[in-house]
């Protein structure tokens, strides 16, 4: 494999796997389903690669990458066709663009989330583990559980709004 | 707001309030920066709980005698940062191995995940990758892409899906999946309500109940409830419609959904298939499932249709055959009590002819049918057949007529069943003197994994 990596797909791999969490967060953002979200996460991926020549790198890496991945997501819903589509395009642009602009530490401070996860009770886990793990909706939660499914709903939400609060007190007290 | 998206992020929104989250994304770049911090952190939350499977299977592997290094729980570069970063590097390496091949995809064959469905059931079946699938095989979230033939899949809740190619569907989860060509039918026990099939320009979302699917040439999705209740909705669609028993609903991406008459005639090859049925004589005849068998009369063929779905035994089943060999006097007969629990599924082979005859005029019938599936054991007698009645299906198939039962008598106008060493084929030799009719319950193997049948035929 050694041979086969020379100093631009050095260059690339160290500059996509600094993008890569943005970038999927975006395609997360727009594409509904999960199988689909790896498929087009991957096509963007050989992308970026396959089109690196193109990137001037006096400008910041994450928003051409950005703009190589808008262009994948056109292709998918052309493929997928339209009415598909989450979000119009001016949405879609403005997800983009919050994206590109969203601070480094964003996703340096998203490390302390292990350690806030380890803090939830049984419940908490156990629904993140059906919400996240096995990818299951609130109602197919609430089925298995035999819970309504506004409990369901609720309970995620408080256990998301609880691992925010948590990631944020750790970076500021890490930042002090 | 935060609400607004965490239930956008749960797939839960309708269409008002997505147009609504859309609307206010737009508003202001803080919004939007709002909403990317939220998808970040949900984007996070899948890749850490799936990480937790990697670390654990990391950790199982690795040697116990080796010493845990201590990480610093609050370092950003964590275990969990290390092992981020290096799947992040072998996936793009991976990437740029791939891209580097001539055939520059990586095989849509290759399983991702746990195993979730079984391959049970092949005819005919030719694939479009190149190595063929041996019975029994275990698919997790992968793409089966069938050139022709037809291929029976049993998820381990007990859904069947039968594919008829040219056909590609794709196993997401275990109660998701999606059709991008072909046609489907499917069969969902009571319990198991949810599982959904999506096409480009529908989501069918099964209510308990068999239904097939079809995705013509413009990719308009053709569906057709055979018993039961499905949900229809468009993509990413909140609303959906409710499609009952008979009922049919053509869905195209750019039209309102179309109600179809019920025409069941296109998934009229699937009934051997999904029945688990190998192969039969001409005196077989598959009926679908929403046909009542009843009533379902002929001289010269013996009706076989599936009871309900695949299971597991509530409660014990008394079988009176129950091992190999060919019967003909009760005495032969070989009763065994089938223990709660078993994983079963049941086939109703009917045979009544159109009118009753005069004593001296026996008409017989002969026929063998061969199962997929090993056999377990026959219901063929009165009294366990009443006590085996509806406990697969919702619907009698005439079991309280006492005429039923199979005439083991050793006479001229007696009935012969055989049982075949392997399990698979009934060999039958059947009188129908007077009302006399025959009624037997098939009571097949469905637990997983099944074995292979190939050294066997």
């Amino acid at each position: 494999m050694d041979n086969m990596i020379d100093e631009r797909t050095r260059k690339v791999t160290r500059l996509w796997t600094q993008a890569q969490p943005k970038v999927s967060a975006f395609v997360t953002a727009v594409v509904r389903d999960f199988s689909d979200r790896d498929d087009l996460l991957q096509d963007i991926a050989v992308a970026v690669f396959e089109s690196f020549d193109t990137y001037d790198p006096e400008r910041p890496f994450l928003q051409w990458a950005m703009g190589v991945a808008r262009n994948q997501f056109r292709t998918y819903l052309r493929r997928r066709q339209k009415e598909q589509a989450i979000f119009d395009s001016d949405t879609v642009k403005a997800i983009e663009a919050a994206f590109a602009q969203l601070p480094k530490r964003e996703a340096i401070e998203l490390d302390f989330l292990k350690a806030c996860l380890e803090k939830l009770d049984g419940k908490g886990r156990q629904l993140c583990e059906m919400r996240y793990q096995k990818d299951l909706k609130p109602a197919a939660i609430s089925e298995a559980l035999q819970l309504p499914g506004t409990a369901v709903r609720k309970a995620l939400q408080r256990i998301r709004e609880q691992l925010r609060s948590c990631i944020e007190l750790k970076a500021s007290t890490e930042r002090i | 707001m935060n609400e607004l998206i965490d239930r956008y992020l749960d797939h839960d929104l309708s269409v008002d309030e997505q147009t609504q989250l859309a609307i206010w994304i737009k508003a202001n770049p803080a919004n939007a920066e709002r909403f990317a911090r939220a998808v970040m952190l949900h984007d996070r939350l899948q890749n850490e709980m799936n990480l937790d499977l990697v670390s654990a299977d990391i950790s199982r592997a690795a040697s116990p005698q080796s010493e845990p290094i201590p990480f610093p729980q609050r370092s950003p570069f964590s275990t969990r940062r290390i092992v981020q970063i290096a799947a992040s590097i072998v996936a793009t390496l991976a990437m740029i191995y791939a891209i580097s091949r001539p055939q520059n995809r990586l095989s849509d064959r290759q399983p991702r995940g746990v195993a979730f469905a079984t391959l049970v059931h092949t005819v005919d079946a030719l694939y479009e990758d190149d190595a063929p699938l041996e019975l029994g095989h275990r698919f997790a979230s992968e793409n089966l892409r069938l050139a022709s033939g037809f291929v029976q899949l049993q998820f381990d809740s007990g859904i069947e899906v039968t594919l008829q190619g040219p056909a590609e569907y794709e196993l997401v989860s275990p109660e998701r999946t999606r059709l991008h060509k072909g046609i489907l039918t499917a069969s969902v026990p009571p319990g198991r309500e949810g599982f959904r099939v999506d096409t480009p320009t529908a989501e069918i979302t099964d209510l308990g109940t068999a239904f097939g699917l079809e995705l013509d040439a413009s990719k308009a999705s053709l569906v057709s409830v055979f018993s039961g209740e499905v949900a229809v909705g468009k993509p990413g669609s909140a609303s959906s419609q409710s499609l009952k028993e008979g009922e049919a609903l053509r869905i195209e991406s750019a039209r309102a959904p179309t109600t179809l008459a019920f025409d069941p005639s296109r998934f009229e090859k699937h009934w051997p298939v999904s029945s688990g049925i190998k192969r039969s004589t001409g005196a077989f005849r598959l009926i679908p499932p929403w046909r009542r068998l009843r009533f379902a009369r002929s001289d010269n063929r013996i009706f076989v249709r599936q009871e309900g779905f695949v299971g597991a035994l509530h409660k014990p089943l008394q079988l009176n055959i129950s091992e190999p060999g060919t019967y003909t006097h009760k005495r032969q007969l070989t009763p065994k009590t089938l223990p709660t629990g078993q994983n079963v599924k049941s086939i109703i082979l009917h045979y009544q002819p159109l009118e009753p005859r005069p004593r001296e005029t026996v008409k017989r019938l002969i026929g063998e049918i061969t199962f997929a599936q090993p056999i377990i054991g026959l219901v063929t007698q009165h009294e366990a057949l009443m006590a085996s009645a509806r406990r697969f299906s919702n619907w009698s198939a005439g079991e309280s007529r006492r005429r039923r039962e199979l005439n083991l008598n050793g006479g001229p106008a007696g009935d012969i069943i055989e049982l075949s060493s392997d399990r698979r084929t009934l060999r039958l030799n059947l009188a129908s003197p007077l009302y006399s009719s025959d009624l037997i319950r098939v009571i097949v193997d469905a637990s997983l994994p099944i074995p292979q049948l190939a050294s066997n035929q």
